[in-house]
């Protein structure tokens, strides 16, 4: 199991209630990985509910530390101040949650942070730092830049509104003013995932590779998975950095979910009772169609074809993981970025790296972009003369 | 693609084709080169002509219609015409001037 399906198996034992499950699942992960910013957040989010209020402020500071963009830890930092009746940080925060434009499924931070600052959604003042994440996501980069630096000019102190400027100075090439930003924003957040990421690939593209790929592998700490540099990296034609391979986690049977997955555990009850099995080690027999409504899906989600490569990649199903893939690859219903981090992350299983690279070469093929393709395609032929090795 | 595959074919039965790969613009290379080479070959062969493709218009020198290769053992040649692009891998003894206006006329029949 990947660590971050842990941890989204923590959030979900959380949002239902079973907190000390939650921290059970997150505690594991921080043992092996002592930095995971999401497994932290889980664990904050729990000191919090506890009213241990110094323990959830400390690891909330290294998690906005890492991501200084996450909207759920600067909403449970303002919550804190609240409760500390320190108003003034209070409402900061929750301004902060605000401008970082919470996603759409996040929710519970912007109810929080509106709830702080008094107002309704409407009454909200859209300012330079709003206008900047909004241009950046709706991928604008060169308007994004504009708002970001006038934004900087009323608060030069503002973390995640240097972290968007560095953002779109990279989607713009600009790379040394990216490199000038990265720099700031590493004196104030030394943990920074996506600056790191961003810093990495500057220092590769100028040669200086070892050098980039030690501060990629100082993200990785954070972020074992990779998942924000795949993501990242993903909006590339082209780039010289090698992520590892997405990293697998036991989980004891005393503290795995009940119904974790859509799939292969057997009901609750028919579990053995051994710690030493592992959700990996109980794989079904039976194809299993992501239509229906599986348990574990937390209520309103849809189980994507996404979702369903994921997990046919988790059972190691490499054959119908192929034609999955090759269906996304071919009916042109995702962004280009997100059909590149998918098999950048499956290409990731060294048993299936070949198909998975070789299937991102005619990706990039049919979306006409030769180069980024070539490069594929030879990671398809150096993993097939490896596994053939 | 069933049109890919049909052009595939139709180069392959050439005389002195050993190889050959097609592909449209927007959509993934089809092949059909020696057993023994590498099976990613097709894509990699495609995506090189595409990225050279790509440096000559970058540089200024226009639009590429033919690029002809010669190693020890074979020649590569690769055509485009409109959307589709061909490369055929023949022989070093064989008619490339021949095998070039065959393939041309193939292209343009699917054009």
């Amino acid at each position: 199991m990947r660590p971050s399906e842990v941890i989204e198996q923590a959030r979900q034992a959380f949002h239902e209630g079973a907190s000390d499950r939650a921290v059970e699942l997150a505690e594991h992960v921080i043992a092996r990985y002592p930095r995971h910013a999401s497994a932290r957040l889980v664990r904050a989010l729990k000191a919090e509910a506890d009213g241990e209020l110094d323990q959830a402020l400390e690891d909330l500071r290294f998690v906005i530390s890492a991501e200084p963009l996450n909207a759920r830890a600067a909403a449970a930092t303002a919550r804190i101040f609240q409760q500390r009746e320190d108003d003034a940080r209070a409402q900061d925060e929750a301004r902060r949650v605000v401008e970082l434009v919470p996603d759409v499924g996040d929710n519970a931070s912007l109810e929080s942070a509106l709830d702080i600052l008094g107002v309704d959604a409407d009454a909200l003042p859209m300012t330079p730092g709003v206008f900047a994440r909004i241009h950046l996501r709706s991928g604008w980069p060169g308007t994004a830049e504009r708002y970001a630096r006038r934004a900087l000019d009323e608060e030069p102190d503002r973390i995640d509104i240097r972290l968007t400027l560095a953002e779109a100075l990279w989607q713009l090439n600009r790379l040394s003013q990216c490199e000038e930003q990265c720099t700031i924003i590493f004196d104030r957040a030394n943990d920074c995932v996506r600056a790191a990421v961003m810093l990495a690939h500057v220092l590769a593209e100028r040669g200086r590779m070892a050098e980039g790929q030690d501060l990629l592998g100082r993200a990785g700490e954070i972020d074992p998975e990779y998942l924000e540099a795949r993501q990242m990296l993903a909006q590339l034609e082209i780039h010289r950095l090698v992520l590892p391979d997405v990293p697998q986690i036991d989980v004891p049977a005393s503290i795995r979910p009940t119904h974790a997955a859509p799939e292969s555990a057997p009901p609750p009850a028919a579990q053995p009772d051994d710690a030493d099995v592992t959700a990996e080690s109980m794989p079904s027999d039976e194809p299993v169609e992501p239509t229906g409504e599986p348990e574990a899906e937390p209520e309103g989600a849809a189980f994507t074809q996404v979702d369903w490569v994921r997990e046919l990649i988790r059972r190691e199903d490499w054959r119908e993981a192929e034609r999955v893939l090759r269906e996304i690859v071919e009916d042109d219903a995702l962004a280009p970025a997100d059909v590149d981090g998918l098999l950048e992350e499956a290409a990731g299983r060294p048993a299936f790296a070949a198909t998975a690279w070789q299937l991102l070469g005619d990706f990039r093929m049919r979306t006409r972009r030769p180069q980024a393709a070539a490069e594929a395609y030879l990671r398809a032929a150096g993993s097939s003369e490896e596994t053939d090795a | 693609m069933p049109d890919a595959q049909a052009l595939l074919a139709d180069l392959k039965a050439l005389d002195d084709v050993d190889g050959a790969v097609v592909w449209r613009t927007g959509a993934a290379p089809v092949g059909d080169l020696a057993e023994n080479v590498s099976p990613v070959a097709p894509g990699l062969l495609a995506s090189g002509i595409g990225t050279m493709e790509q440096v000559v218009e970058t540089v200024g020198l226009g639009h590429v219609d033919e690029l002809w290769f010669l190693t020890e053992a074979h020649q590569g040649l690769a055509v485009r015409l409109g959307d589709w692009q061909a490369i055929i891998v023949v022989s070093l003894d064989a008619d490339i001037d021949s095998l070039r206006n065959a393939v041309t006329e193939r292209l343009e029949r699917q054009a």
